[in-house]
């Protein structure tokens, strides 16, 4: 757009001519109701109209010439530009679509349509042309646009196809998206009802047909689900169809308008939830219990038969709670409550009434169902009868308690009748003793050897009895004595057993040594018994040759809060050594039982309470005996006493 | 006739043939001693009073008047409270001993099998009766 002189010159005389236009049309021109310009045949604009300058807030000077192109959106500028100089040298009409600005900054949708103009001779004079404001029509199409464009994505997305139907010629209207549906090509044409219909499941196609036929009877809205077999792959989808007849003003239906959606997926999900459901009751009809599922507030919906077979009743509002025994209905009415409101799972053990009013002993229990939320939408629970388990268990620790009392009653009997019997035993024993001592002392020497012989070996069998009735006797009063806690000089002790089993000591020549012993609690004669017997061991169980020697410590166990046995107690712990012949290393509890005999009698004397005896004694003081022995190098006894 | 004989023995059991065992003992070890066997405690009592004895041997387990009673009854009795006392019993055991010993008894013995352990029992009290001339023992 060069600004030459001549061009100059030319635009002035057109603005001459404009203004006399004006003067004769002015008035009229600017009274349109919209944008009037002129060009001259360069293309230079000559004039606009007042509402061009009422619009966009341009001066005369600014705008002529291609100063309104200034006013254009820069977008549109070079655009606009090119149209309107093309068409001018074409000499041809044009139509732009440009946004203006307004004077008040706003950019507007106009259209520009500006035609040529001749003069009588047919002589190119310029373009004449108009300018509007059709910013709201363009807005509302683009918006319809959009619409459409966001209407065709939602029915495509879920899987909608539309479609009509002409009910006079039976002819279809599809969407693309409704024919890939039915398996077949998009751009197939000429559809016809059959079409629709032939791609249905055979076995729905009767009814999705009748829906259509009962929808045109009763006016309504036309709803059908069927399976269809799709045309290209023969897979089968679930398809729901909705639509609605149009009518003619005389009533007669014109056009069936619908979509169709694709819900297979839908159908799927009820499906699989359906047969699990199925599954849950049939594993729910086949237990022994009551099963059932409520609702979130406990409102059953489920019951297995077992419910009926019980309570008799099928019906869904007869509560469990009315059922239950009168001493339990409060504490399972709170119970239930509880854990409803804590939304756990929960149980309890409560007495329900059958349909013979018998009350049965059950274990209800209940299990909170979540959503994907973990929010509690469901209850399943169950009553499991423990009656029989309950009835047994009660009878049981009825029986444990008559037991405990009668074991407790016939261990004291037993005490008594061991103290009884030995007693009452000892008698005949010393006897057969006393007379075969008198008999040896009195006659031994018109005995025959043989007979005297054979009055040994009584002496030696009834010495054993009496020992053993000793043994038996002591061993019952052991339970019986009272312990008390006497602080007991060890070494005076110890030589009051030398004194005792001084025949065996000086034959044996036996060996002791100790000192520093430490004193040690108890009651006096059973911690005496309690070393007597230890060491009476230690002489009789010896190696033949060897001189038996016995060693005592005695070493103070402070209390340990680490060990928690010790009950809090400090202890002392005695400590016996011998070298004699031991017992094999696998038997150091063996040892501790009553009548077992680790060695043979004829070897060994003993009557098989000894140790049985130590360890009562020391058990009644709260202590510990144990042994540790290597077979023929001697035992080792470990007595813990509480200070 | 038999010599009158200086000193007496009584015992109260009702076992003969412990009787027959002490009294063939004691007459092993002292035949100078007189010996004298009581069924029970009733017997022993009524002959204390009579015959003075210089020792007694009482058995516990008697019928009627038990050895106990008969130690308490000695022990309270102008006769009996310096008489020396042997509990002669099967018994061994502790409690027996110690009630014998509250009761004031001079000793507790149990009856031995042995003819060796019952003459060194005998030869023991009767060498400090005879030796004490009567002494208690």
């Amino acid at each position: 757009m060069s600004d030459s002189g001549e061009k100059k010159t030319m635009r002035e005389g057109a603005q001459q001519s404009a203004v006399d236009d004006k003067s004769n049309f002015g008035h009229l021109i600017d009274a349109i109701p919209a944008i009037v310009w002129i060009t001259d045949p360069s293309g230079d604009c000559t004039y606009l109209n007042q509402n061009w300058y009422e619009f966009t807030g341009q001066q005369e000077h600014e705008a002529l010439g291609y100063g309104w192109l200034d006013a254009t959106h820069p977008e549109d500028k070079q655009m606009s530009a090119d149209i309107f100089l093309a068409a001018n040298a074409a000499r041809k009409s044009f139509r732009i679509i440009y946004r203006l600005k307004r004077q008040d900054g706003q950019y507007r949708w106009c259209a520009d349509t500006g035609r040529p103009k001749f003069n009588a001779t047919g002589e190119y004079e310029g373009m004449i042309g108009t300018v509007v404001d059709i910013h709201e029509e363009r807005m509302a199409a683009e918006k319809l646009r959009n619409t459409s464009a966001h209407l065709q994505l939602a029915t495509s997305a879920s899987n909608a196809g539309t479609w009509e139907l002409d009910v006079k010629t039976q002819t279809l209207t599809w969407s693309e998206y409704h024919k890939k549906m039915w398996g077949y090509d998009p751009a197939m044409q000429n559809l016809v009802y059959e079409d629709w219909h032939r791609v249905i499941f055979p076995e729905d196609r009767d009814e999705a047909f009748n829906r259509v036929a009962q929808a045109l009877q009763t006016r309504e809205q036309y709803e059908a689900v069927y399976r269809i077999k799709r045309a290209n792959d023969g897979v089968v989808r679930w398809m729901k169809s909705l639509g609605r007849y149009d009518y003619a003003a005389n009533g007669d239906p014109l056009i069936l308008t619908g979509i169709t959606i694709d819900i297979t997926e839908e159908r799927n999900a009820i499906e699989s939830i359906r047969q699990k459901e199925q599954k849950f009751r049939l594993l729910a009809e086949n237990l022994p219990q009551i099963v059932w599922v409520s609702d979130f507030f406990g409102n059953h919906e489920y019951r297995s038969s077992r419910w009926v077979e019980y309570f008799g009743s099928d019906d869904l509002e007869t509560g469990w709670i009315s059922r239950c025994h009168p001493q339990d209905r409060d504490r399972a009415e709170s119970e239930w409550n509880r854990g409803k409101d804590e939304q756990r799972s929960f149980q309890f053990e409560v007495r329900i009434k059958d349909l013979h009013d018998t009350y049965r002993w059950h274990r209800s229990v209940a299990e909170p169902i979540t959503d994907d939320q973990g929010k509690v939408v469901k209850w399943v629970g169950a009553f499991i009868d423990i009656h029989d388990m309950k009835t047994l268990e009660d009878q049981l620790n009825t029986l444990v308690a008559k037991r405990t009392f009668e074991l407790a009653r016939s261990n004291e009997d037993l005490q008594q009748f061991a103290h009884v019997a030995s007693h009452d035993l000892k008698e005949p024993v010393r006897k057969v003793k006393t007379f075969v001592d008198r008999l040896l002392h009195d006659f031994k020497d018109e005995l025959p050897e043989k007979a005297v012989s054979y009055l040994d070996r009584i002496d030696r069998a009834s010495n054993r009895m009496q020992a053993m009735i000793n043994g038996v006797l002591d061993f019952a009063r052991i339970d019986s004595s009272r312990i008390e806690n006497e602080r007991i000089d060890f070494e005076d002790l110890l030589s009051k057993i030398k004194e005792d089993l001084e025949l065996l000591i000086v034959e044996s020549k036996a060996h002791f040594t100790y000192r520093d012993l430490l004193p040690l609690t108890g009651t006096p004669i059973l911690i005496y018994q309690l070393f007597y017997n230890l060491i009476s061991n230690s002489l009789k169980f010896v190696t033949p040759e060897v001189t038996p020697v016995i060693n005592i410590t005695t070493e103070r166990i402070p209390y340990s809060p680490a060990s928690d046995s010790s009950g809090g107690k400090s202890f002392i712990r005695i400590t016996l050594n011998d070298n004699g012949i031991g017992f094999p290393a696998g038997h150091s509890e063996e040892i501790f039982k009553t009548f077992v005999r680790l060695h043979s009698r004829d070897r060994y004397e003993g009557t098989g309470l000894g140790l049985a005896l130590c360890r009562k004694i020391v058990d009644r003081h709260g202590g510990t005996i144990r042994a540790e022995g290597v077979e023929g190098k001697g035992a080792k006894f470990i007595i813990d006493l509480p200070e | 006739m038999e010599p009158q004989k200086k000193y007496t023995i009584i015992l109260a059991d009702d076992d003969f043939d412990d009787a027959e065992f002490f009294e063939s003992v004691l007459a092993d070890v002292a035949p100078q001693i007189k010996f004298v066997h009581v069924e029970d405690g009733r017997d022993l009592l009524r002959l204390t009073q009579t015959l003075a004895p210089d020792v007694v041997f009482l058995d516990i387990n008697m019928p009627r008047v038990d050895g106990w009673q008969c130690l308490k009854q000695l022990r309270e009795s102008e006769a009996g409270e310096r008489l020396p006392i042997f509990m002669y019993s099967t018994s061994s055991h502790a409690r027996d001993q110690q009630l014998s010993a509250d009761l004031g008894a001079s000793g507790f013995i149990t009856k031995p099998s042995e003819i060796k352990v019952l003459r060194q029992v005998l030869t023991d009290i009767t060498k400090k009766i005879i030796d004490g001339d009567g002494a208690a023992v």
